[in-house]
């Protein structure tokens, strides 16, 4: 009996061990280039440098790092990236034992919480004594928590569109939709069935259609786009100290209608669709709702493609924006000499930042952003900075906007756009859900 | 102690010293972590019972338990019936029997995550070839993933795709375990093919369908991979299981407190689902 209860005991901790391993070894960690450590007075000095890039980016990431490491003696940066979500999990980890990264990526809506956890060093961002003229607005606003800046900016992305010059010339189209109107039209002529029959005409049959006007993934980036569209009605319902919020029903309804219309109403979307940018490249759809991180994809992919602005379907121009951060974690262990490296080297990169464009991502610097210029499909986005909206870096964002279940963004974005309920009570449930997160502070 | 039990504790000892470690401590560690409150970061702070009460009164943790016990429902009777008739199968005398028997276990071989991205494929809305195949014979196309009524049901074909072929290869040891002389002896008695089954082949196979069925239960009330690559939890929370909450609280909400009694909570469901299954299926000798 005794011994029966010790190996109940025992399977329970292994049960448990087994769980927690299973979910933390998520995530495909990568090593940038390992170097020599600061063993004598004459290497140099050592420091480290995480991010959260995993696609094509990681490599001009890498490109730049090793750059940097062959340009001058004294710094040897050793860079490390994985998936954002078991990145900042082994942050957190490393931190608590003693030995934070020298530098951190990360999103602004992420500063909010970490600077609550007292992570992030603010002072080494004084000691960096960066001009706000040399950036963005965008890009510099979204280094503050509460009056403080906590971040160097890296780079911006936000919501634009993609097109199919090929299709478009058949279709007999020669602009990018600008407006919600246009957009739909636009969507229309380019939705065919195998009967060659387009959504708007008699005899339709949309279980085989060939090709689709749009595309747009159907994950978190499809409350992305209600917020814009929120925001193209006027008024930021989501602000960094909100504890209650308070959301206009019908602008958020009238968000989701129009999302939802063009896959139910209009047919113009493919439901569900899984992969868009594949759809894209392979011309089963002729245009795409995405960020410029696709760049680098689309400029591999032999598509003959060009971008826009993400259209005004509202009052006002408004497009859902992001952007990249560099932290300095909080390390009471670090010497003034690894701090002032870690300085030095967020300098070096930013000012840098034109090759960071290759990546597919818009430098935060006004002179990188200018080289970003030049390359193809930047244009666009780049027209969109003055009217791209950020989500604020709120304490609890993470759990607010979290990209995975349980979210109350992914489950208003997939109610809508997969399950077509009525965009109203998608409205009061994402409200009812957001609030309840908000008082369980 | 004598010299034979002392080598054999010799032996054990490695073993012993990285369970304590790496399994044993952590999960102590872990049981005590599930009455506390703590972001990693700061300091732990006692909070007695509150993690439980709120495990009670957390509509999330019901969906995610729902969806797990679904989950099992959907995947314990076809990898036990599917297998063992899988097994039957290519117990007999066949032409191509081995190549068989080896292209069963590639799924169970192939990562989870691997296994994901090729149904996610598979299972596309628009242009998956499940979808193409049901269009050419004039069925309309099934959301596979995207429906919130669908979604778990395809993440379990999934599951017992993949495990099936372990499972045969398990009931096909048992099979070839069992004498042939029987099977002579009931045919001298003039039992049927059917009779044979249900006498022999299938008491015999008990122990064998014991173990499947716990590490089934075991599988089925963990499982994370496959649902994190193919849904992510979605759509809404239709596919949200114990784990992917688990994971979700304690790895991007940082809430290793609550984190820790999910995990909890997780381990005495699996205890007591193994308990009512070893009662059931009480073994004599």
């Amino acid at each position: 009996m005794k011994f029966k209860r010790v190996s109940a005991v025992l399977a329970s901790a292994a049960l448990i061990t087994t769980l927690f391993t299973a979910c933390a070894s998520n995530g495909n960690e990568q090593q940038g280039s390992a170097g020599g450590t600061a063993s004598n007075s004459n290497a140099p000095i050592k420091i480290d440098y995480w991010g959260g890039w995993t696609g094509p980016d990681l490599e001009t990431m890498k490109g730049l790092v090793d750059k940097f490491n062959a340009e001058q003696s004294g710094i040897h940066v050793e860079f490390t990236s994985m998936q954002w979500t078991p990145l900042f999990a082994k942050f957190l980890t490393e931190m608590k034992g003693g030995e934070p990264p020298d530098v951190l990526a990360m999103h602004p809506f992420e500063i909010g919480q970490f600077s609550e956890m007292g992570v992030l060093d603010n002072k080494q961002i004084e000691a960096a004594k960066l001009n706000k003229s040399d950036y963005s607005e965008f890009a510099w606003g979204g280094t503050f928590y509460k009056d403080t800046q906590y971040a160097v900016p890296l780079d911006v992305h936000m919501h634009g569109l993609y097109y199919n010059k090929a299709l478009f010339e058949k279709a007999g189209l020669t602009a990018a939709p600008q407006t919600g109107e246009e957009l739909i039209e636009m969507a229309q002529k380019l939705t065919v069935d195998s009967n060659g029959k387009h959504p708007n005409e008699s005899g339709f049959d949309e279980n085989n259609i060939v090709q689709y006007g749009l595309g747009f993934n159907m994950n978190h980036h499809i409350f992305y786009q209600a917020y814009a569209l929120i925001n193209q009605q006027g008024g930021n319902p989501f602000n960094e100290s909100m504890n209650k919020l308070e959301l206009d029903e019908e602008k958020t309804a009238k968000a989701f209608g129009f999302l939802q219309d063009l896959v139910f109403k209009y047919k113009v979307v493919p439901k569900g669709e899984k992969s868009p940018v594949d759809d894209f490249t392979t011309s089963k759809v002729a245009m795409i709702f995405d960020g410029p991180w696709q760049m680098p994809k689309l400029e591999t992919s032999g598509l003959q493609w060009g971008s826009a602005p993400y259209p005004q379907v509202f009052d006002k121009k408004a497009a859902w924006g992001a952007a990249e951060v560099l932290t300095f974690p909080v390390n009471k262990k670090g010497s003034a000499e690894e701090k002032e490296a870690a300085i030095a080297f967020v300098k070096w990169l930013d000012g840098n930042s034109a090759d960071w464009a290759k990546s597919g991502q818009l430098p935060s610097n006004n002179a990188g952003m200018e080289s970003a210029k030049g390359l193809e499909g930047r244009e666009a986005f780049i027209a969109s900075l003055d009217n791209a909206v950020l989500l604020p870096a709120h304490p609890q964002s993470a759990q607010l906007f979290s990209s995975t279940a349980p979210s109350p963004i992914l489950t208003a974005a997939q109610d809508a756009i997969l399950n077509n309920k009525d965009p109203h009570e998608i409205a009061k449930q994402l409200m009812k859900d957001m609030n309840a997160i908000l008082a369980d502070q | 102690m004598n010299k034979q039990g002392k080598i054999a504790a010799l032996f054990l000892l490695p073993y012993l010293l990285i369970f304590t470690i790496f399994r044993f401590g952590p999960s102590m560690a872990g049981l005590f972590v599930g009455f506390m409150e703590w972001n990693i970061v700061g300091d732990a702070a006692f909070a007695g019972l509150d993690n439980f009460e709120k495990l009670f009164r957390d509509p999330m943790f019901y969906t995610s338990l729902k969806n797990t016990m679904l989950f099992l429902l959907m995947v314990l009777p076809p990898l036990v019936v599917f297998s063992l008739l899988l097994a039957v199968l290519l117990n007999q005398k066949l032409r191509y029997r081995n190549a068989v028997r080896t292209v069963s276990i590639i799924p169970y071989v192939l990562i989870p995550a691997v296994v994901g991205i090729i149904w996610n494929w598979l299972y596309d809305n628009n242009f998956g070839i499940l979808n193409y195949y049901l269009k050419m014979i004039g069925i309309a196309p099934i959301e596979w993933l995207t429906n919130d009524k669908y979604a778990l049901f395809s993440v379990a074909i999934v599951t017992v795709w993949s495990y099936m072929g372990y499972n045969m290869i398990l009931y096909l040891a048992g099979l070839q375990d069992i004498s042939k002389d029987l099977y002579e002896a009931s045919t001298i008695d003039g039992a049927n093919k059917f009779q044979t089954f249900m006498k022999i082949t299938l008491p015999l196979l008990k122990p064998i369908t014991s173990m499947i069925i716990t590490l089934t239960l075991i599988n089925a009330i963990q499982i994370f991979d496959q649902i994190f690559v193919m849904t992510n939890g979605g759509p809404g929370t239709a596919t949200l299981t114990l784990v992917q909450y688990l994971y979700g609280t304690a790895f991007q909400n940082y809430n290793l407190g609550y984190g820790s009694t999910l995990g909890i909570a997780i381990v005495v469901i699996l205890i007591v689902l193994v308990q009512i299954q070893s009662r059931l299926f009480k073994l004599d000798n």
